[in-house]
Order: C-alpha cells, then sequence, then structure tokens
C-alpha cells in the first residue's frame, strides 16, 4: 500500500507518513442505554466497500488532523480537508 | 525564572551554553568547503534558534506582518531578517533564526505582538526539540534522495520550498535554503541516527561532513543549469 | 569453442578475451558475456539440476528474466545465468547437485522416484507425525537445492542503496515502443525515466536486425534527457510507486504517468522430455546468435505455432547454423512470407506439424516431429525423427501484462488475436506495443501515441501535440491486428510411454501433475496453482503461464478464456530479500545523556524506540543504592507535552477520569487515560505551571500515541488551547533516595526542605545553573525528584548531580533496578501489567476514578457500568515463599486449570524474596490467598498481597 494523500497543510505525501484515525464515527452525544449498545458504537464500523469518511493525521509532518473521503476499494482518495473546511457529510456517518 | 524557561536551550551570556545533540559527530568535521562545492557537506545546524508559535490564523498572519515576513503560500517559508518564517499549519509556524538568538527573537515577537503577555501563550522556544543538519553543494539533493521519499526537484521544490514530511522514517521539516542548500530539521532524540543516515548516503556520493561555516550563503542566486 | 562469425548486433568485445570458472573449471568469454553465453560459447548445456527431480537443465530464455539457468555465484545464490555479465575471475558454481552437476544421485527421484512424488506428495507424507517435521523438512530442505547462503548470515553485507526518483513518467520496457515513448514524452516536456530488465535498452529488435534502429533510438531519447535505467527490472506496481532494481541499487520511482512497454513473452511448448538442455526458446536462441555470437547448437529444429519462430528460424539461419527443419502446428503455415522466405533459403518446412518427443541424455540429440490429432497425439505414421542439438520451440506469445495488472486492469482473453490481453487501463496507466496486443510493425507508433498520452495528461504539449496524438491514435486503430494464435494442444505427444511433459521448468509441475490437480478438485486456475506450485517460481510464470492454462482449459473442457490467468503479484522479477531490507542503521531514539550512560558502561537496550541504559552492570545493587543512598535514572524518555490555553483544564478533565482543572500551580496529579471502554491506555503526571499551562507526561512508548489522543480530541472539539510535545527537547533525570535531598541541595539555591518542597510539588529552580523544573514525586518509592530541563543543558545538570553526589554514594541506576523498585511499590507499569481488557477497577486503582466529577470524560460511561459489580479479575501483588522466579506471562491456576497469569516478576534484593503482579479471580484478590503458580512445566506456591511490599503507606515518600 503506497498510496498518495494530501495533506491540508503540508501537500501530496506518501500514505506512510500519515497515521489512520478509522472512519469517522462521532461519539454519542449522550451514555448509550446499555453496555451493549456503548460498545457498539465504539466498537462496531460501517466498514463500507465504497467511498468513507475517515480521519488521517500527518504524523510525519505537521502532526494535524484532517478528514478525507477515500473510495475503500480502489485507494482512491477523493478529498481531504481540515475539520472546519469539510465538505459536509454525504451520508450519516455514524451507526450507533 | 518564567515557568518555561526549563524548556530553553539557551539562557543568555550568564547561563553555560547549550551542547548540540551532534557535539560529539561534529568535532572532527572539517571547514574546507570543496564538498559543498563538489559533491555534498553536511554540517550540524541543531542550536538554530527555533521559535513555535501558535495563534488564531488572523492573528498569526498580523504576527507575520509585523516581523516583516512576506505572506507565504502553504509549502514554502518566507525569508526576513529575523530568519525564515515556517507556516505549518493557518495557525502554527515556526520561527527559524540565528543559533542562540531565540531571546531576541522572542523579545522581537514580543514587539511586534503588542499585546504584552499574551505571546508567552503564543511562542515556544523550541531549539532543543529540533535537530538540524543542513546538506549542501551539487549532491545534496540526491543525498536526501537516498533516505527521504519527499519531491525535491528543482521545479517542484524552488528555494523557499517548505516540506514537513518523512525524512530517513522519522517525522521531519525540509527548507530548500538556497539552490544546492537544504536545512533538514527533525526530533532532537533522533539526531545521532540522523547523523549517521546522512553520513552513511553522503559518503557513498563522496561527500562529507563540514563545519557550518563552510556552507554557502542562504538564498544564494546561482547558475542555472547546476542541478545534479 | 562454439562461437559463430561475428554477428552485426553483437554486444561481445572479442578484443577483450576474459576468463572465469565454472565449477572450479576455467571458462573463456568475451567483456559483454552473461554467464549463460559464455558457458553455451564453451559448449557447456547442463548449467543447472531441476528444482525437484534433479533433471538436468539448460538455458531456456535466453533473456535476463529467464530462470531455468539458476548457478552460485560466490556467496549468492540463485543468480540468473542469462542476466549477469561475465567478470574476471567471477567464480561460479553449480546448484543443486550431489556429487556434480552431470552426475548426481539425487536425479533418482526422477528415474525411480516418479510413481512416489506426485503432486501434493510433501504435505501429505511428510505431516505426519508432526513432530518429525523438523527432521524432515532438514533433509527436504537439502534436497531441494535452492543454492547456498554464507553459513554465517552476519557476515553477509547488503550494501544496496536505496534511492527515491520522482519522474513525470515512467516507462517500464525499453524496446522501440518504449523508448518512442519516452523519447515523445521527454520531447513534449516531461521528465521521464525508463528502466529495461536487460543489460541495454532495445529489447527484442536488438537481435532481429533492427538494433542499429533501436540504438539510435536509445542515443536520441538520452539526449533528450531520459533518463535511462538498464539492467534494472521494474519488480511490482504498488499503487503508483515502482521499486526498480539495479545491481545493487533500489530505485522507489514515483511517476505521475505510466507507461508499460513490457512486450510480450514466447511461450515453450509442452511435449515429452521438452526440458532437455539444448530445448531453447526460439527468440532466446536467436539472441543468443546475435547479441553473443554464441551457436546455441549446430544443428537446430525449430518448432513453432506463429510467424515468432519462422522469423526466429531466419534469424538464426542468418547466422550461420543449419536449420535441420521448421515444423509449424498451421496447416496454412507455408503461406506465411516468412515461411517462404525459409523455403527460399533452402530450409524444409513441415506445416501442421509439431514436436511430439524430445530424446537424449543430457541434452537433446534427436526430436520426434509428427502431425497430431485434437488431443495431441501423434498420429499414425506421421511421426519423422530428426537430429538435432538445438530444439528452438515458440509457443505463442503471452503480453507481459503483470505490472498492468497489478495497477488495476484486468486480463481477458482476445479472441481476435487469441491472445490474453489487459483490458481497460487506470487513470494514469498506458501501454505500448505487444503487451497492449499492438502488432510489431506498429510498436513505434504505439509508443509514440503512449509518450504523448501521457505528456497530456501532465498538461504539456499545445494544440500541436493534441492533433499529433489523435492522429497517431487514428493510425494505431487503423493497423493490422497482431496475427492470430493458432489453438495449441495441452501436450503433444507420441502415445508411447517414457517422459515427462512440464508446464513449469521453474517448479518441475507436469502436465499430469496438473491434471491430477484439477481431479482431486482443484480446478480453478488459482487453486492448481497453489497445489502445484505451477507459476510460482523463479520467473513468476513468465514462461509457464500459457502451458499451465491450457493444460487445464484442456482437461476440465473449458476454453482459455474460462480459465483465465492467475492474479499477478508483486515481485514480478525475483529479487534478492537483502535489496529490500533497507539500509542496516535502525532508526534510534536517544537521550540527550546516552553519552555519559555509555561511559558509565551501561547495558543499552532498546526500549520502544528508544536506545536505554538497561543497567550498569549490578542492577539488584543498583536497586539497593536507591534505597540505601541515593540513585539517579535518566527519565528523559518519557513523554512531554506542554498544554496551553483557556481550555487546557477543560479538555484534561475531559481525558482524564479523575480532575485536572482544580490542580493548583505548583502541584501535580497522578491520572490514567482511558480508552471509551474504560480500559486504561496510558498513564503519568500532569502538573499545572500556571493558570492555562499544563505540562503533561506520558508513559515512554506511549508518548506519541498519546499526543495524538491529545490533539484528536483537541480538534474534534474544537477547544481553545495549544499543544506542543517538548518529548525529545526535555531531558529529565530523576534522583531518588534517603541522600537525594541532600545531594539536590548541593546544586541548587532551591529550600529542599521537606517543609519546603513536599511530595507532588513542583518547583521552578536552578541546578547547576540551568533552570530546571523539579516535580517531587516517587515511582520508585524513596524521596525523589524528577529534574526537568532542555535536553541541551542535560549533560551539565547529570554531571553536577554526581559530583555533589560522589560523597553521598549517589549512583546511576537502569530501567531493571527501576522496575525492582517500582514493584516492590505495586505500581502498575501500563503494557506490562495492563493490557487492552484492563480497567482501572480490575487493576486496583480505583482511586484515579472521580465518577462524582461532573464532567463526562473518556471511559466515563463505560466505568459506570463497571462501577456496578465486581471486575471478574484483579491485579495482585504476590511472593513466592519459594524463591522461585517466575516467568512473565506464567500461568496462574486454580483447580488445574488457567485462572490468571503473572505480568511481572523480580527478586527484591532489598526485601530478599521474589515479588511479582498478576491478574488472579476476583475472589483470590485479598491479602494472604494463595495462588498456584504453573510455569514451564512446573507448579508453585504463592501467597498474594494486595499492599504495596515496601512502604505501604507512603510515609517514605512523603517525608
Amino acid at each position: 500500500m503506497s498510496f498518495l494523500l494530501t495533506c491540508p497543510n503540508c501537500g501530496v505525501r506518501e500514505v506512510a507518513d500519515f497515521g489512520f484515525g478509522g472512519e469517522v464515527s462521532p461519539r454519542p452525544a449522550s451514555r448509550p442505554e446499555s453496555l451493549r449498545a456503548l460498545a457498539a458504537s465504539a466498537y462496531f464500523r460501517r466498514n463500507v466497500a465504497g467511498v468513507q469518511r475517515e480521519w488521517w493525521v500527518h504524523r510525519s509532518g505537521c502532526g494535524q488532523w484532517f478528514l478525507a473521503e477515500r473510495d475503500t476499494r480502489t485507494n482512491d482518495v477523493k478529498w481531504t480537508a481540515r475539520p472546519d473546511e469539510a465538505p459536509a457529510a454525504t451520508r450519516e456517518p455514524v451507526r450507533a | 525564572m518564567s515557568t518555561l524557561a526549563f524548556l530553553r536551550a539557551d539562557h543568555g551570556a550568564t547561563a553555560p551554553l547549550p551542547r548540540s545533540p551532534l557535539a560529539a559527530e561534529t568535532a572532527a568535521a572539517g571547514s574546507s568547503p570543496a564538498a559543498c562545492r563538489d559533491t555534498v557537506g553536511w554540517a550540524d545546524s541543531s542550536l538554530l534558534g527555533k521559535l513555535e508559535l501558535q495563534a488564531p490564523a488572523d492573528e498569526l498572519a498580523g504576527l507575520r506582518a509585523a516581523l516583516g515576513f512576506e505572506q507565504a503560500a502553504a509549502g514554502v517559508a518566507a525569508r526576513g531578517d529575523a530568519g525564515w518564517w515556517c507556516p505549518l499549519t493557518p495557525t502554527r509556524a515556526l520561527l527559524l533564526g540565528a543559533a542562540g538568538a531565540t531571546g531576541a527573537l522572542a523579545a522581537l515577537v514580543d514587539g511586534a505582538d503588542g499585546t504584552a503577555g499574551q505571546s508567552a501563550a503564543r511562542v515556544l522556544d523550541v531549539t532543543a526539540q529540533f535537530a538540524a543538519i543542513t546538506l549542501a553543494g551539487p549532491l545534496a539533493r540526491e543525498t536526501i534522495a537516498r533516505f527521504c521519499a519527499l519531491d525535491l526537484r528543482p521545479a517542484h521544490a524552488p528555494v523557499a520550498a517548505l516540506r514537513p514530511g518523512s525524512v530517513a522514517r522519522m517525522p521531519g521539516i525540509v527548507v530548500r535554503e538556497a539552490e544546492e542548500r537544504y536545512l533538514l530539521l527533525f526530533g532532537a532524540a533522533y539526531a545521532s541516527y540522523a547523523w549517521e543516515v546522512v553520513a552513511d548516503a553522503g559518503a557513498r556520493l563522496g561527500g562529507a561532513a563540514v563545519s557550518e561555516d563552510a556552507l554557502p550563503p542562504i538564498n544564494a542566486p546561482k547558475e542555472v543549469g547546476s542541478h545534479a | 569453442m562454439t562461437r559463430l562469425r561475428p554477428q552485426p548486433a553483437e554486444r561481445i568485445d572479442r578484443s577483450k578475451p576474459i576468463s572465469f570458472s565454472f565449477d572450479g573449471k576455467q571458462v573463456d568469454a568475451f567483456e559483454g558475456d552473461t554467464i549463460a553465453s559464455a558457458l553455451l560459447a564453451s559448449g557447456r548445456k547442463v548449467m543447472a539440476r531441476s528444482f525437484k527431480y534433479h533433471r538436468p537443465r539448460g538455458e531456456l530464455g535466453g533473456a535476463a528474466g529467464s530462470g531455468t539457468a539458476l548457478v552460485q555465484v560466490g556467496d549468492e545464490p540463485g543468480v540468473r545465468a542469462a542476466a549477469r555479465l561475465v567478470v574476471p575471475g567471477l567464480r561460479v558454481e553449480h546448484q543443486n547437485a550431489w556429487p556434480s552437476l552431470d552426475f548426481d544421485v539425487m536425479r533418482a527421484t526422477d528415474k525411480f522416484g516418479g510413481p512416489f512424488t506426485p503432486v501434493g506428495f510433501y504435505y501429505k507424507t511428510f505431516i505426519r507425525p508432526r513432530r518429525m517435521w523438523p527432521v524432515y523438512e532438514r533433509v527436504l530442505r537439502k534436497a531441494a537445492g535452492l543454492g547456498r547462503l554464507p553459513a554465517r548470515q552476519h557476515e553477509r553485507l547488503w550494501e544496496t542503496e536505496y534511492r527515491r526518483r520522482h519522474c513525470d513518467v515512467l516507462v517500464i520496457g525499453g524496446g522501440l515502443a518504449g523508448l518512442s515513448a519516452a523519447l515523445r514524452a521527454a520531447r513534449m516536456g516531461a521528465d521521464v525515466v525508463l528502466c529495461d530488465e536487460d543489460v541495454e535498452p532495445g529489447g527484442a529488435l536488438l537481435a532481429e536486425g533492427r538494433h542499429e534502429h533501436v540504438r539510435a533510438r536509445a542515443d536520441e531519447a538520452r539526449a533528450a534527457g531520459v533518463e535511462i535505467l538498464a539492467g534494472a527490472p521494474a519488480l511490482g506496481y504498488f499503487d503508483g510507486l515502482v521499486p526498480i532494481w539495479q545491481g545493487d541499487t533500489l530505485h522507489q520511482v514515483r511517476a505521475r504517468q505510466f507507461v508499460s512497454a513490457t512486450g510480450a513473452l514466447e511461450q515453450p511448448l509442452v511435449f515429452l522430455d521438452n526440458d532437455l538442455p539444448g530445448i531453447m526458446l526460439a527468440g532466446g536462441a536467436r539472441r543468443m546468435a546475435a547479441l553473443y555470437g554464441v551457436a546455441p547448437g549446430t544443428t537446430a529444429v525449430v518448432a513453432t505455432v506463429g510467424d515468432e519462430g519462422l522469423e526466429a528460424a531466419l534469424g538464426l539461419h542468418a547466422a550461420g547454423i543449419r536449420i535441420a527443419a521448421v515444423a509449424d502446428l498451421r496447416p496454412d503455415a507455408a503461406a506465411r512470407p516468412a515461411a517462404e522466405r525459409l523455403v527460399a533459403a533452402g530450409v524444409e518446412l513441415l506445416p501442421a506439424t509439431t514436436v511430439v518427443r524430445a530424446r537424449g541424455n543430457s541434452a537433446v540429440e534427436r526430436v520426434v516431429l509428427a502431425r497430431i490429432d485434437g488431443a495431441g497425439r501423434a498420429l499414425p505414421g506421421s511421426a519423422r525423427e530428426l537430429h538435432c542439438d538445438l530444439l528452438a520451440v515458440s509457443g505463442g506469445l503471452v503480453p507481459a501484462s503483470s505490472l498492468l495488472l497489478q495497477a488495476g486492469a484486468r486480463s481477458h482473453h482476445d479472441a481476435a488475436t487469441g491472445r490474453f490481453l489487459p483490458g481497460a487501463l487506470p487513470p494514469g496507466v498506458h501501454a505500448a506495443g505487444a503487451v497492449a496486443g499492438h502488432p510489431a510493425g506498429a510498436a513505434e507508433l504505439a509508443g509514440t501515441a503512449a509518450g504523448a498520452s501521457a505528456a497530456v495528461a501532465l498538461g504539456l504539449g499545445g494544440q500541436k501535440a493534441r492533433r499529433e496524438l489523435q492522429e497517431a491514435r487514428a493510425l494505431l486503430d487503423a493497423c493490422e491486428p497482431a496475427a492470430p494464435q493458432a489453438p495449441v494442444p495441452a501436450c503433444a505427444h507420441d502415445g508411447r510411454g517414457g517422459g515427462k511433459a512440464f508446464v513449469d521448468l521453474d517448479e518441475d509441475v507436469t502436465v499430469k501433475d496438473v491434471r491430477r490437480a484439477a481431479d482431486e478438485g482443484f480446478d480453478v486456475i488459482e487453486l492448481a496453482k497453489r497445489y502445484t506450485t505451477v507459476t510460482m517460481g523463479p520467473t513468476q510464470g513468465r514462461y509457464s503461464q500459457l502451458p499451465s492454462v491450457r493444460v487445464l482449459a484442456d482437461h476440465t473442457g473449458r476454453s482459455l478464456a474460462d480459465v483465465g490467468l492467475t492474479t499477478a503479484r508483486p515481485p514480478w522479477s525475483t529479487v534478492p530479500l537483502g535489496a529490500l531490507a533497507g539500509r542496516p542503521i535502525e532508526a534510534a531514539k536517544r537521550s540527550a545523556l546516552h553519552a555519559r550512560h555509555r561511559e558509565l558502561g551501561a547495558t543499552v537496550r532498546w526500549a520502544g524506540d528508544w536506545r536505554r541504559a538497561y543497567d550498569y552492570g549490578d542492577p539488584e545493587a543498583e536497586a539497593l543504592a536507591v534505597q540505601e543512598t541515593a540513585g539517579a535514572i535518566d527519565v528523559s524518555t518519557l513523554g512531554k507535552l506542554l498544554l496551553r490555553g483557556p481550555d487546557a483544564g477543560e479538555l484534561l478533565d475531559r481525558l482524564y477520569p479523575n480532575r485536572m482543572s482544580t490542580l493548583r500551580p505548583g502541584r501535580i496529579r497522578y491520572g490514567v487515560l482511558l480508552s471509551e471502554m474504560g480500559r486504561i491506555t496510558d498513564d503519568g503526571t500532569v502538573c499545572r505551571l500556571d493558570d492555562e499551562t499544563f505540562y503533561v507526561t506520558t508513559t515512554s512508548a506511549g508518548a506519541a500515541a498519546v499526543e495524538r489522543w491529545f490533539s484528536w480530541w483537541l480538534t474534534d472539539w474544537g477547544l481553545d488551547a495549544r499543544l506542543t510535545d517538548v518529548t525529545q527537547g526535555t531531558a529529565a533525570i530523576n534522583l531518588a533516595g534517603p541522600k537525594a535531598r541532600d545531594v539536590l541541595a548541593a546544586v541548587t539555591p532551591l529550600d529542599c526542605s521537606n517543609a519546603a518542597f513536599e511530595y507532588l510539588e513542583a518547583k521552578h529552580a536552578e541546578v547547576a545553573g540551568v533552570p530546571c523544573l523539579l516535580l517531587r514525586i516517587g515511582f520508585v518509592g524513596e524521596v525523589g525528584y524528577e529534574i526537568h530541563c532542555a535536553a541541551p543543558q542535560a549533560q551539565r545538570v547529570w554531571d553536577a548531580l554526581f559530583e555533589a553526589g560522589a560523597a553521598h554514594g549517589l549512583r546511576p541506576f537502569g530501567l531493571e533496578p527501576q522496575r525492582i523498585l517500582r514493584l516492590q511499590k505495586l505500581h502498575v507499569l501500563i503494557g506490562q501489567d495492563t493490557d487492552s481488557e484492563s480497567t482501572p477497577y480490575g487493576a486496583g486503582m480505583d482511586w484515579t476514578v472521580k465518577l462524582d466529577k461532573p464532567q463526562d470524560f473518556i471511559g466515563r460511561w463505560a466505568l459506570e457500568h463497571a462501577a456496578e459489580r465486581d471486575p471478574a479479575h484483579a491485579l495482585v501483588g504476590f511472593s513466592v515463599p519459594g524463591g522461585r522466579i517466575p516467568h512473565e506471562g506464567a500461568v496462574v491456576t486454580v483447580g488445574g486449570m488457567p485462572a490468571g497469569q503473572v505480568t511481572s516478576a523480580r527478586r527484591s534484593p532489598k526485601l530478599e524474596q521474589t515479588i511479582g503482579m498478576a491478574w488472579v479471580p476476583h475472589e483470590l484478590a485479598h491479602d494472604g490467598a494463595r495462588l498456584t503458580i504453573s510455569d514451564a512445566g512446573t507448579s508453585f506456591d504463592a501467597v498474594v498481597t494486595t499492599k504495596p511490599f515496601y512502604d505501604p503507606e507512603g510515609a517514605v515518600l512523603r517525608s
């Protein structure tokens, strides 16, 4: 795996420059009712074969976290952006 | 004593002089400029003064302008009287000045800031955080290519290019200071390792360690067509 | 010597004779020869013994990618004889034969072992009994000789250079198509790299009479600025990164556009004993003659299924080799222009005929030609036996599309040309020439179009260039397609017994093996590949792909299209592991005090990514010194974060389960970090320096992860605080012991009395003139000061401490004595005593959790659930009355069943007993409970304690 990602601050770098934060899956706003629901929110992800919204961190460069949308089948990265500049989510990213 | 004084490498004339993390490695470096002219020379630049500035984007831009640096695009360092202004993110920049000059730099920032007391929360002396090696010479870029995947081809990284990224598997920052002069910044604990890597690659290309005064001047214009 | 008269295209310099040795005997050669060409020129046809049956093998492909003649060169095994240039004095030896290449006793596996060594034989036979496998393995490995590594591995010096090369266009393959692509792209302004596995670019045309043209093209490309890497096979395509191995350099090329011009691979024919030395690919034989002036034989028979073999026959004939006959499987072969030229030259052409068997002892001596039926069997009465010492075969072409397939193209069987061709190409990837199915005559045009496409995709070239590209594409589309390939039988044979028909010479896989695999259910090409190892040898299936597909299609009654090709995996060319392993310099972090530790004779070991002082020769004495006088340990490796801003306290409150925002400036609090599920991920101290500034320490191993954790939540929550990792710029020395206060007082103006500087207080003070932050904490259980200062000043502080400490018995201590000391205090080491299932409750650290604080924090929800019941397991201390020291990971048993495990154990020199920590069932987590520890086959008792072994109330610490 050696595809390229564009750090919003530093520019295009090899993927090995980055840390992967997993798919965007916001923390629930309040405590889930059951332990099972809590575990699901902590551990379960959609894991789509397709485009997903993800966290990445440029650990070898500026050290900043940013968002990306990537096709998990092809590693084609649609866009990367600082969280405050990211396009609105194209679909609800949370699976409770 | 200020609360963050313990982080500062250098405390002025009364305090002990800071010791470079490469002090042992560079003891034998020669000052002959031949390597920088013919192949590649590398020198320890670890004691270069470094300040980290963190502030909201508009305030940081104001600070930059007040310090006399031109606005620089992402990926470009601005050169001014105080040194290099390296924008890392919209809210974070690194100011690289002369060795031992962080006190003066900080005072400059204080003066430019105009909001005394605020600057302490924004400015941090990170001289000790980073070690640095400068490579210079016609084979400097080729030497760096032996341990670094950054694209430093002249057309893609003109003079003043700022490239934070992996250098020899360490988090690092590369600044192209002149046609054939590159500054490599990386974590201070990696200094010995980085020196070994640079020496290993550079020696194979016929280069040698040099002292800092053997380096060509920053931003020196050079005849076109000299790229290796 | 079997040199031909000088050939127009030859690479050898006949004015420079050199010699080398093969199996100790001198071989004469010329500069420019490869090992294979020189051996052939010396008359040696047998160059190796095969992998499994130890059959004699010679050079099959005559090209750099060929893998039948693998030899040992000095300490380097598996060298391709046709790729390695001869240098004077080269020491070459055979592999995989004993006692000699020409008489190999293991040949018995072939002569007599045939029925006993079917496919899967080793898997099925040697797996039982399991315990015998190591013995079998030793014997089998010796039998399957793979060359010889030096007995002492550390003497192997890999001097591989790594070179990153960014470019606009990478062209892989230096034939006419590739050179044309590179030239056009370069002329349009692109930065171009071209690589070719041969020692010079030029490709197939070098040996086909057009060497002057392609060599001129290569010169033009160089002049246009193309960087040409010769003798440099591309190893694979990794999401746009192409590693190219060139002798002692591994180029890692990252291009924006790729052109594959890798050509097509001529395939062998499958018939009985088709592996005899003296049987070569027609193109390979021609290369040997044209490029090295070597006659691979004096009398040749050529067997082909297409025009390539006819052309090769013409070439061999022109070079001066007698052609006894040319057998072409196509009934209409005589009508081909090349055939007409052969006939005109007096060569006998046999249409609708192929080779069904080769005969010979150690090399081909006779071949049987025949007409065959649909199943490949010789028609009665059609067989004819001819004498020859070279059989040149041409069994069709397979585009060398592996790199394109790795890039994401899919292969399909093209009905028009009868070839497997790459389909639609991903963006930024282009193909030109035979690999794309372009006819040979269109190579230049195809290359030019591909080069222009790549340049245009980069935004280079103006309107004119675009127009020219359109025109080139149109011309290319109008070209005659490559000549269709005739259907070829899976295996031609004479219907008699005896002989083996190989589909894969690398791996010694026969037609019978593939059929048997299909019969056993491995009838999908990918399964057959794994079961028989067909196409898995050193040539990566270069010369076995099509034969294996043909056999499987024939045997299962499917079409070639239905069977398909196996996945094309890297490496496309073999490469020594040493070339991939990296330069032998490890990315190590070292403290600013590292030189001092070395001077003090420290045992330096890896601790995470740091090189640390493990001890200074006597860990127990060092531990005792800390408890009796004073010790100093370098703890610069601790993660150190500076958090500044109005929301700094808020962030900490949300990340730690206790309250950090209530900390007063100058005070320190211990805290653990939790995952969302309440698991302990790290720990450390938080010190408030002023209202908006916190100094946070983390574990040494967790520093980077904690920094990312903090910055992630800062980003996500949008809090107003600035985080800076100051780990590497800050040194820290922990000074501890009954005399620590006296030592410190000697080097600082600070009042160090207990009243003035209490436990869990932080002070700013100069130590030896260096501004420091002093944290009064006590990981090792004695009065202790953690002295933090800028790394460039650390040596001065350290030296001053030891100068002042000499009178007090100050000793340096390492990581190991620190572990003994902290174990006496039952201080938990995160990651050592805890794992991804450990909560603060189980780990006995309930006191770090303040569920009564109002703020939500990461892990709170899970801990609220956890607080409702006792944890199933608890982390406790134990002592071993008998003094045995269990291994870390030893099992705690209850009623003979595993119920927990030991996480730490040491002998305490102070307490003179074995102490440790273990996870035990909750019901055993009380003082005095008896444990049974099962370790390395024996069991012994231990006694539980829940309180620290030393200073349980912390009176010493606070004194």
